[in-house]
Protein backbone atom coordinates (compact mmCIF):
# COMPACT_ATOMS: atom_id res chain seq x y z
CA UNK A 1 0.00 0.00 0.00
CA UNK A 2 1.81 3.32 -0.94
CA UNK A 3 0.93 5.78 1.26
CA UNK A 4 2.09 9.06 -0.18
CA UNK A 5 -1.20 10.63 1.12
CA UNK A 6 -0.23 9.79 5.06
CA UNK A 7 3.03 11.39 4.37
CA UNK A 8 1.58 14.74 2.92
CA UNK A 9 -1.27 14.15 5.83
CA UNK A 10 1.82 14.25 8.55
CA UNK A 11 3.74 17.10 6.75
CA UNK A 12 -0.01 19.35 7.06
CA UNK A 13 0.02 18.32 10.69
CA UNK A 14 3.75 19.53 10.95
CA UNK A 15 2.77 23.01 9.21
CA UNK A 16 -0.47 23.47 11.38
CA UNK A 17 1.88 23.66 14.62
CA UNK A 18 4.30 26.20 12.52
CA UNK A 19 1.64 28.32 11.80
CA UNK A 20 0.18 28.06 15.51
CA UNK A 21 3.62 29.31 16.78
CA UNK A 22 4.02 31.94 14.11
CA UNK A 23 0.66 33.49 15.28
CA UNK A 24 1.76 33.14 18.67
CA UNK A 25 4.84 35.04 17.94
CA UNK A 26 2.46 37.83 16.09
CA UNK A 27 0.11 38.27 18.68
CA UNK A 28 2.45 38.68 21.30
CA UNK A 29 4.14 41.92 18.87
CA UNK A 30 3.88 44.02 22.01
CA UNK A 31 4.25 42.41 24.93
CA UNK A 32 6.86 43.12 27.01
CA UNK A 33 10.04 40.58 27.07
CA UNK A 34 8.67 38.26 24.68
CA UNK A 35 11.09 36.05 23.04
CA UNK A 36 10.13 34.92 19.97
CA UNK A 37 9.89 30.46 19.18
CA UNK A 38 10.10 28.65 15.98
CA UNK A 39 9.19 24.73 15.93
CA UNK A 40 12.02 22.69 15.02
CA UNK A 41 11.37 19.74 12.28
CA UNK A 42 13.41 16.95 11.51
CA UNK A 43 13.41 13.51 9.27
CA UNK A 44 11.99 10.98 11.70
CA UNK A 45 14.44 8.50 11.13
CA UNK A 46 13.48 5.65 13.36
CA UNK A 47 10.20 5.21 11.78
CA UNK A 48 10.75 5.01 7.81
CA UNK A 49 7.08 5.34 5.77
CA UNK A 50 7.46 2.15 4.03
CA UNK A 51 9.45 -1.04 4.21
CA UNK A 52 11.15 -1.69 0.99
CA UNK A 53 14.40 -1.29 1.18
CA UNK A 54 15.20 1.61 -1.25
CA UNK A 55 18.69 3.82 -1.09
CA UNK A 56 16.83 7.15 -0.48
CA UNK A 57 14.49 5.91 2.15
CA UNK A 58 10.75 7.79 2.32
CA UNK A 59 10.55 9.37 5.76
CA UNK A 60 7.87 11.01 7.79
CA UNK A 61 8.68 14.64 8.79
CA UNK A 62 8.40 15.60 12.35
CA UNK A 63 8.28 18.08 14.73
CA UNK A 64 11.08 17.88 17.85
CA UNK A 65 10.89 20.88 19.94
CA UNK A 66 10.92 24.35 19.73
CA UNK A 67 13.80 26.83 19.34
CA UNK A 68 13.48 29.86 21.25
CA UNK A 69 15.47 33.08 20.28
CA UNK A 70 16.64 34.68 22.90
CA UNK A 71 18.24 37.92 21.33
CA UNK A 72 17.64 41.01 23.11
CA UNK A 73 14.45 42.74 22.55
CA UNK A 74 14.46 46.59 21.63
CA UNK A 75 14.95 48.98 24.41
CA UNK A 76 12.73 51.93 24.46
CA UNK A 77 12.27 54.84 27.34
CA UNK A 78 9.40 55.06 29.42
CA UNK A 79 10.87 57.91 31.58
CA UNK A 80 8.74 55.74 34.59
CA UNK A 81 11.08 55.28 38.22
CA UNK A 82 9.47 51.48 38.25
CA UNK A 83 9.93 50.55 34.80
CA UNK A 84 12.98 48.35 34.50
CA UNK A 85 14.51 46.58 31.19
CA UNK A 86 17.62 44.06 31.38
CA UNK A 87 20.60 44.42 28.78
CA UNK A 88 22.03 40.92 28.05
CA UNK A 89 21.15 37.37 29.39
CA UNK A 90 18.96 37.84 32.43
CA UNK A 91 15.74 37.93 34.56
CA UNK A 92 13.72 39.10 37.40
CA UNK A 93 12.65 36.78 39.96
CA UNK A 94 9.52 37.06 40.76
CA UNK A 95 7.78 35.10 43.96
CA UNK A 96 5.71 31.85 42.23
CA UNK A 97 3.42 29.72 43.90
CA UNK A 98 5.66 27.48 44.01
CA UNK A 99 8.99 28.55 44.35
CA UNK A 100 10.17 31.58 42.25
CA UNK A 101 9.16 32.67 38.42
CA UNK A 102 11.43 34.40 36.16
CA UNK A 103 10.40 37.62 33.77
CA UNK A 104 12.05 39.94 31.64
CA UNK A 105 8.90 41.95 31.56
CA UNK A 106 9.96 45.13 34.20
CA UNK A 107 6.65 47.05 33.85
CA UNK A 108 6.72 47.08 37.31
CA UNK A 109 4.30 48.81 39.98
CA UNK A 110 4.04 49.42 43.84
CA UNK A 111 1.18 48.00 45.93
CA UNK A 112 -0.78 49.85 49.24
CA UNK A 113 1.67 48.13 51.05
CA UNK A 114 4.64 49.69 49.16
CA UNK A 115 5.93 46.23 47.52
CA UNK A 116 7.26 46.09 43.91
CA UNK A 117 4.74 43.62 41.99
CA UNK A 118 4.24 42.86 38.73
CA UNK A 119 1.65 43.50 36.19
CA UNK A 120 0.17 40.87 37.66
CA UNK A 121 0.47 41.48 41.24
CA UNK A 122 3.28 38.96 41.75
CA UNK A 123 6.25 39.83 43.95
CA UNK A 124 9.16 40.73 42.51
CA UNK A 125 12.16 39.12 44.64
CA UNK A 126 15.39 40.72 45.82
CA UNK A 127 18.89 39.16 45.88
CA UNK A 128 18.52 37.80 48.60
CA UNK A 129 15.13 36.29 47.41
CA UNK A 130 12.47 38.22 49.70
CA UNK A 131 10.18 40.80 48.39
CA UNK A 132 11.29 43.78 47.41
CA UNK A 133 9.23 46.95 49.48
CA UNK A 134 9.92 50.38 49.73
CA UNK A 135 9.05 53.09 52.74
CA UNK A 136 5.30 54.17 51.00
CA UNK A 137 5.90 57.85 51.67
CA UNK A 138 9.72 57.74 50.75
CA UNK A 139 11.71 59.30 47.90
CA UNK A 140 11.45 57.39 44.08
CA UNK A 141 13.98 54.61 44.19
CA UNK A 142 17.16 54.64 42.04
CA UNK A 143 18.06 51.39 40.28
CA UNK A 144 21.48 51.31 39.36
CA UNK A 145 23.15 49.46 36.17
CA UNK A 146 23.93 46.52 38.33
CA UNK A 147 20.19 45.81 39.81
CA UNK A 148 21.18 48.08 43.22
CA UNK A 149 18.07 49.90 44.45
CA UNK A 150 19.27 52.94 46.31
CA UNK A 151 17.01 55.46 47.96
CA UNK A 152 18.31 59.05 48.27
CA UNK A 153 21.61 58.08 47.91
CA UNK A 154 21.53 54.98 50.47
CA UNK A 155 21.95 51.65 49.01
CA UNK A 156 18.38 49.58 50.02
CA UNK A 157 18.91 46.28 48.65
CA UNK A 158 19.45 44.77 45.15
CA UNK A 159 17.24 43.55 42.47
CA UNK A 160 17.12 39.47 42.28
CA UNK A 161 18.62 39.24 38.11
CA UNK A 162 19.77 36.14 37.33
CA UNK A 163 21.04 34.13 34.20
CA UNK A 164 20.77 30.78 33.23
CA UNK A 165 23.16 28.72 31.15
CA UNK A 166 20.56 27.50 28.92
CA UNK A 167 17.42 29.97 29.01
CA UNK A 168 16.13 28.46 25.80
CA UNK A 169 15.83 25.48 27.67
CA UNK A 170 13.76 27.33 30.17
CA UNK A 171 9.44 27.07 29.85
CA UNK A 172 7.22 29.28 29.45
CA UNK A 173 4.30 29.46 32.08
CA UNK A 174 2.18 32.33 30.52
CA UNK A 175 1.63 35.53 32.20
CA UNK A 176 5.19 36.54 30.79
CA UNK A 177 6.51 34.17 33.47
CA UNK A 178 9.04 31.30 32.93
CA UNK A 179 9.95 28.19 34.93
CA UNK A 180 13.45 27.64 35.42
CA UNK A 181 12.85 24.11 34.82
CA UNK A 182 15.40 23.16 37.43
CA UNK A 183 17.83 24.77 35.77
CA UNK A 184 20.68 26.04 38.32
CA UNK A 185 21.24 29.52 38.31
CA UNK A 186 24.28 31.65 36.55
CA UNK A 187 25.93 34.90 37.64
CA UNK A 188 24.14 37.97 35.70
CA UNK A 189 26.89 39.87 33.84
CA UNK A 190 24.43 42.21 31.78
CA UNK A 191 22.57 46.11 32.67
CA UNK A 192 19.74 46.94 34.05
CA UNK A 193 18.24 50.20 32.58
CA UNK A 194 15.77 51.92 34.75
CA UNK A 195 12.67 53.66 32.96
CA UNK A 196 12.56 51.73 30.25
CA UNK A 197 10.78 48.52 29.16
CA UNK A 198 12.21 46.17 26.42
CA UNK A 199 9.80 44.89 23.63
CA UNK A 200 9.08 41.79 21.94
CA UNK A 201 12.38 40.48 19.76
CA UNK A 202 9.23 39.20 17.34
CA UNK A 203 10.18 40.34 14.13
CA UNK A 204 6.79 40.62 12.58
CA UNK A 205 8.46 41.10 8.45
CA UNK A 206 10.20 37.71 8.94
CA UNK A 207 7.19 35.96 10.95
CA UNK A 208 4.74 37.17 8.10
CA UNK A 209 7.24 35.68 5.30
CA UNK A 210 6.87 32.41 7.24
CA UNK A 211 3.14 32.36 7.38
CA UNK A 212 3.21 32.58 3.57
CA UNK A 213 5.62 29.71 3.14
CA UNK A 214 3.79 27.69 5.31
CA UNK A 215 0.19 28.27 4.26
CA UNK A 216 1.75 27.73 0.26
CA UNK A 217 3.56 25.05 1.62
CA UNK A 218 0.15 23.64 3.03
CA UNK A 219 -1.59 23.94 -0.43
CA UNK A 220 1.14 22.05 -2.26
CA UNK A 221 1.03 19.28 0.51
CA UNK A 222 -2.56 19.12 -0.23
CA UNK A 223 -1.93 19.43 -3.63
CA UNK A 224 0.20 15.60 -3.38
CA UNK A 225 -3.07 14.45 -1.55
CA UNK A 226 -5.11 14.91 -4.63
CA UNK A 227 -2.25 13.82 -6.94
CA UNK A 228 -2.09 10.41 -4.57
CA UNK A 229 -5.89 10.15 -4.79
CA UNK A 230 -6.22 10.78 -8.65
CA UNK A 231 -3.39 8.25 -9.28
CA UNK A 232 -5.31 5.13 -7.08
CA UNK A 233 -8.92 6.35 -8.69
CA UNK A 234 -6.84 5.91 -12.36
CA UNK A 235 -5.48 2.28 -11.42
CA UNK A 236 -8.25 1.51 -10.53
CA UNK A 237 -9.87 2.42 -13.80
CA UNK A 238 -7.45 0.78 -16.27
CA UNK A 239 -6.92 -2.05 -13.82
CA UNK A 240 -10.76 -2.77 -14.04
CA UNK A 241 -11.49 -2.40 -17.89
CA UNK A 242 -8.61 -5.24 -18.77
CA UNK B 1 -7.15 25.56 13.67
CA UNK B 2 -5.69 27.12 16.76
CA UNK B 3 -3.98 29.67 14.67
CA UNK B 4 -7.22 31.45 13.77
CA UNK B 5 -7.62 31.48 17.72
CA UNK B 6 -4.01 32.72 18.49
CA UNK B 7 -4.30 35.91 15.49
CA UNK B 8 -8.32 36.78 17.22
CA UNK B 9 -6.18 37.69 20.39
CA UNK B 10 -3.84 39.43 18.66
CA UNK B 11 -5.95 41.49 17.16
CA UNK B 12 -8.29 42.30 20.21
CA UNK B 13 -4.79 43.03 22.25
CA UNK B 14 -3.95 45.62 19.46
CA UNK B 15 -7.64 46.95 19.67
CA UNK B 16 -7.48 47.91 22.89
CA UNK B 17 -4.06 49.42 22.55
CA UNK B 18 -5.70 51.33 20.04
CA UNK B 19 -8.51 52.47 22.07
CA UNK B 20 -6.06 53.47 24.85
CA UNK B 21 -4.02 55.38 22.51
CA UNK B 22 -6.99 56.96 21.34
CA UNK B 23 -8.10 58.26 24.64
CA UNK B 24 -4.84 59.69 25.52
CA UNK B 25 -4.93 61.35 22.15
CA UNK B 26 -8.56 62.60 22.81
CA UNK B 27 -7.18 64.06 26.55
CA UNK B 28 -4.18 65.77 25.23
CA UNK B 29 -5.40 69.28 26.01
CA UNK B 30 -7.54 67.86 29.67
CA UNK B 31 -5.64 69.42 32.69
CA UNK B 32 -3.69 67.41 34.71
CA UNK B 33 -4.46 64.29 32.19
CA UNK B 34 -1.91 61.25 33.12
CA UNK B 35 -1.74 59.19 30.07
CA UNK B 36 -2.21 55.37 30.11
CA UNK B 37 -0.22 52.35 28.73
CA UNK B 38 -1.44 48.86 27.51
CA UNK B 39 0.41 46.52 28.90
CA UNK B 40 0.17 42.75 27.11
CA UNK B 41 0.88 39.03 28.43
CA UNK B 42 1.33 36.11 27.27
CA UNK B 43 -1.74 33.38 27.44
CA UNK B 44 -0.82 29.58 28.78
CA UNK B 45 1.47 27.32 26.66
CA UNK B 46 0.24 23.85 25.78
CA UNK B 47 2.92 21.58 26.08
CA UNK B 48 2.82 18.89 23.93
CA UNK B 49 5.86 17.25 24.37
CA UNK B 50 7.28 18.57 28.03
CA UNK B 51 10.46 19.18 27.82
CA UNK B 52 12.69 16.55 29.63
CA UNK B 53 10.49 13.85 28.78
CA UNK B 54 11.43 10.21 27.68
CA UNK B 55 12.22 9.14 24.32
CA UNK B 56 13.41 6.26 24.95
CA UNK B 57 13.97 2.73 26.92
CA UNK B 58 17.67 3.51 27.11
CA UNK B 59 16.93 6.76 29.23
CA UNK B 60 17.39 9.35 26.55
CA UNK B 61 15.17 12.44 26.74
CA UNK B 62 13.99 15.38 24.42
CA UNK B 63 16.25 18.78 25.43
CA UNK B 64 13.31 20.39 24.32
CA UNK B 65 9.95 20.66 24.23
CA UNK B 66 7.53 21.96 22.03
CA UNK B 67 5.42 24.61 24.22
CA UNK B 68 2.16 25.81 21.81
CA UNK B 69 1.33 29.42 23.00
CA UNK B 70 -2.09 30.29 22.60
CA UNK B 71 -1.69 33.92 22.21
CA UNK B 72 -1.80 37.51 24.11
CA UNK B 73 -4.34 39.35 26.79
CA UNK B 74 -3.90 42.89 28.46
CA UNK B 75 -2.55 42.17 31.45
CA UNK B 76 -3.15 45.51 32.99
CA UNK B 77 -3.30 49.53 31.62
CA UNK B 78 -1.17 51.23 33.56
CA UNK B 79 -1.27 54.77 34.27
CA UNK B 80 1.74 56.98 33.55
CA UNK B 81 2.26 59.61 36.34
CA UNK B 82 4.64 61.36 34.95
CA UNK B 83 4.46 65.06 35.79
CA UNK B 84 3.03 67.16 33.07
CA UNK B 85 4.26 70.39 32.13
CA UNK B 86 3.33 73.12 33.85
CA UNK B 87 1.46 76.12 31.82
CA UNK B 88 1.21 79.70 33.18
CA UNK B 89 -2.45 81.15 33.17
CA UNK B 90 -2.15 84.28 35.38
CA UNK B 91 -5.49 82.89 37.00
CA UNK B 92 -5.59 83.43 40.69
CA UNK B 93 -7.91 80.47 41.52
CA UNK B 94 -5.64 78.01 39.15
CA UNK B 95 -3.36 75.87 41.26
CA UNK B 96 -0.88 73.36 40.12
CA UNK B 97 1.09 71.19 41.64
CA UNK B 98 4.40 70.24 41.39
CA UNK B 99 5.22 66.88 42.53
CA UNK B 100 4.02 64.05 44.32
CA UNK B 101 -0.10 64.80 45.50
CA UNK B 102 -3.51 64.91 44.88
CA UNK B 103 -5.89 67.98 45.44
CA UNK B 104 -9.01 66.22 47.46
CA UNK B 105 -12.65 67.49 46.32
CA UNK B 106 -15.62 66.52 48.45
CA UNK B 107 -18.17 64.60 46.34
CA UNK B 108 -22.04 64.85 46.54
CA UNK B 109 -22.12 61.88 48.15
CA UNK B 110 -19.80 62.94 51.25
CA UNK B 111 -16.87 60.53 49.66
CA UNK B 112 -13.07 62.33 48.88
CA UNK B 113 -11.76 61.91 45.51
CA UNK B 114 -8.61 63.10 44.14
CA UNK B 115 -7.51 65.33 41.36
CA UNK B 116 -4.53 66.57 39.28
CA UNK B 117 -6.80 69.24 37.97
CA UNK B 118 -6.24 72.57 40.02
CA UNK B 119 -8.35 74.78 37.76
CA UNK B 120 -10.57 75.97 40.35
CA UNK B 121 -13.44 78.70 40.41
CA UNK B 122 -15.71 80.13 43.48
CA UNK B 123 -18.78 79.24 43.52
CA UNK B 124 -22.02 81.39 44.43
CA UNK B 125 -21.02 80.91 48.30
CA UNK B 126 -17.17 81.97 47.57
CA UNK B 127 -15.89 78.56 48.02
CA UNK B 128 -13.50 77.27 45.59
CA UNK B 129 -14.75 74.57 43.33
CA UNK B 130 -13.38 72.22 40.45
CA UNK B 131 -14.77 72.99 37.60
CA UNK B 132 -17.87 70.33 38.26
CA UNK B 133 -18.58 72.43 41.57
CA UNK B 134 -17.35 70.16 43.78
CA UNK B 135 -15.75 71.74 46.65
CA UNK B 136 -12.20 71.08 47.34
CA UNK B 137 -11.29 69.38 51.40
CA UNK B 138 -10.76 71.13 53.24
CA UNK B 139 -13.01 74.12 51.93
CA UNK B 140 -11.81 77.42 51.30
CA UNK B 141 -14.63 80.40 51.27
CA UNK B 142 -13.39 83.44 49.32
CA UNK B 143 -15.66 86.80 51.11
CA UNK B 144 -17.11 88.59 48.72
CA UNK B 145 -15.04 91.81 50.05
CA UNK B 146 -11.90 89.79 48.75
CA UNK B 147 -9.66 91.95 45.97
CA UNK B 148 -7.76 89.17 45.45
CA UNK B 149 -6.00 85.93 47.20
CA UNK B 150 -2.51 84.32 47.57
CA UNK B 151 -1.52 80.90 47.53
CA UNK B 152 1.42 80.25 48.83
CA UNK B 153 3.78 77.38 47.96
CA UNK B 154 2.59 75.52 51.04
CA UNK B 155 -1.18 75.74 50.18
CA UNK B 156 -1.62 78.62 53.01
CA UNK B 157 -4.75 80.91 51.50
CA UNK B 158 -4.97 84.20 52.27
CA UNK B 159 -7.00 87.04 51.07
CA UNK B 160 -6.80 90.82 50.65
CA UNK B 161 -9.43 92.49 51.88
CA UNK B 162 -10.93 95.75 50.90
CA UNK B 163 -9.61 98.64 53.70
CA UNK B 164 -7.21 96.22 55.29
CA UNK B 165 -3.82 96.10 55.36
CA UNK B 166 -2.95 92.90 56.33
CA UNK B 167 -3.91 90.28 54.75
CA UNK B 168 -6.47 87.38 56.20
CA UNK B 169 -6.07 84.10 56.18
CA UNK B 170 -8.40 81.84 54.54
CA UNK B 171 -7.28 78.16 55.24
CA UNK B 172 -5.17 75.63 54.35
CA UNK B 173 -5.34 73.30 51.23
CA UNK B 174 -3.74 69.74 52.02
CA UNK B 175 -2.79 66.99 49.46
CA UNK B 176 -2.67 63.65 49.32
CA UNK B 177 -0.32 61.24 48.28
CA UNK B 178 -0.68 57.46 47.64
CA UNK B 179 1.98 54.73 47.34
CA UNK B 180 0.33 53.71 44.51
CA UNK B 181 -0.75 56.64 42.46
CA UNK B 182 -0.75 54.27 38.93
CA UNK B 183 -3.77 52.10 41.05
CA UNK B 184 -6.45 55.33 41.75
CA UNK B 185 -9.62 54.19 40.08
CA UNK B 186 -10.23 57.00 37.06
CA UNK B 187 -13.59 58.22 38.16
CA UNK B 188 -14.23 60.59 35.00
CA UNK B 189 -14.18 64.58 35.31
CA UNK B 190 -10.72 64.29 35.83
CA UNK B 191 -11.36 62.44 38.95
CA UNK B 192 -9.42 59.92 40.65
CA UNK B 193 -11.03 57.78 43.61
CA UNK B 194 -8.95 55.18 45.74
CA UNK B 195 -8.60 51.91 45.52
CA UNK B 196 -7.39 49.25 47.35
CA UNK B 197 -4.43 49.06 45.28
CA UNK B 198 -3.65 52.64 45.46
CA UNK B 199 -3.75 52.65 49.27
CA UNK B 200 -4.77 54.83 52.08
CA UNK B 201 -3.96 58.66 51.07
CA UNK B 202 -1.46 59.80 53.53
CA UNK B 203 -2.54 63.78 53.71
CA UNK B 204 -0.27 66.79 54.46
CA UNK B 205 0.29 70.03 53.42
CA UNK B 206 2.06 71.20 49.93
CA UNK B 207 6.38 71.05 50.18
CA UNK B 208 6.67 68.87 53.44
CA UNK B 209 9.19 65.67 52.76
CA UNK B 210 7.31 63.51 50.08
CA UNK B 211 4.81 66.08 49.15
CA UNK B 212 4.54 68.70 45.88
CA UNK B 213 4.61 72.35 45.90
CA UNK B 214 1.83 74.24 45.23
CA UNK B 215 1.85 76.63 42.07
CA UNK B 216 -0.82 79.62 41.69
CA UNK B 217 -1.39 80.65 38.29
CA UNK B 218 -0.29 77.80 36.93
CA UNK B 219 -2.29 74.63 35.63
CA UNK B 220 -0.44 71.23 35.07
CA UNK B 221 -1.06 69.96 31.14
CA UNK B 222 -1.79 66.81 30.12
CA UNK B 223 1.55 64.14 30.09
CA UNK B 224 0.39 62.81 26.45
CA UNK B 225 3.02 63.58 23.63
CA UNK B 226 1.46 63.68 20.90
CA UNK B 227 4.49 62.36 18.70
CA UNK B 228 4.57 59.36 21.14
CA UNK B 229 1.26 58.51 21.01
CA UNK B 230 0.77 58.95 17.14
CA UNK B 231 4.11 56.59 16.35
CA UNK B 232 2.45 54.04 18.77
CA UNK B 233 -1.06 53.80 16.98
CA UNK B 234 1.52 53.49 13.83
CA UNK B 235 2.56 50.35 15.22
CA UNK B 236 -0.31 49.07 17.12
CA UNK B 237 -1.89 49.40 13.17
CA UNK B 238 0.23 47.76 11.92
CA UNK B 239 0.22 44.67 14.65
CA UNK B 240 -3.68 44.48 14.23
CA UNK B 241 -2.96 44.26 10.00
CA UNK B 242 -0.81 41.68 10.71
CA UNK B 243 -2.77 39.59 12.96
CA UNK B 244 -5.26 40.11 10.58
CA UNK B 245 -2.87 38.71 7.87
CA UNK B 246 -2.40 35.48 10.06
CA UNK B 247 -5.87 34.90 9.89
CA UNK B 248 -6.21 35.41 6.22
CA UNK B 249 -3.33 32.63 5.69
CA UNK B 250 -5.14 30.13 8.55
CA UNK B 251 -8.44 30.61 6.40
CA UNK B 252 -6.52 29.76 3.07
CA UNK B 253 -4.76 26.52 4.89
CA UNK B 254 -8.41 25.30 5.92
CA UNK B 255 -10.00 26.52 2.30
CA UNK B 256 -7.09 24.50 1.13
CA UNK B 257 -7.77 21.38 3.44
CA UNK B 258 -11.48 21.33 2.23
CA UNK B 259 -10.52 21.12 -1.34
CA UNK B 260 -8.42 18.69 -1.19
CA UNK B 261 -11.34 16.21 -2.53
Amino acid sequence: MDNVQLLAVQTQRVLQRRMETAANNLANVSTFGFKAEGLLTEVDARRPARSANLPNDIRFVRDVGLARDMSQGPITHTGEPLDVAIEGNGFFTVQGKDGPLYTRDGAFSLDDAGQLITQSGDAVLNSGGAPVVFDPQGERPQIGADGAISIAGAEVGRLGVVAFADPAGMEKVGDNLWSSKGQATAEFDGQIVQGALEGSNVNPVLQLTQIIEISRAYESAARIVKNGDDLRQRTIERLGRA
Amino acid sequence: MRSLAIAATGMQAQQLNVEVISNNIANMNTTGFKRQRAQFQDLLYQNLERPGASTSSAGTTAPMGIQIGIGVKAGSIGRVTQQGSLERTDNTTDLAISGRGYFQVSMPDGTTAYTRAGNFAADADGRLVTSEGYPIEPAITVPTEALSIAVSRDGVVEATLQGQVEPQQLGQIEIAAFVNPAGLEAQGDNLFLETAASGSPNVSTPTSPGFGALLQGFLETSNVNAVEEISALIVAQRAYEMNAKVITASDEMLQTATQVR
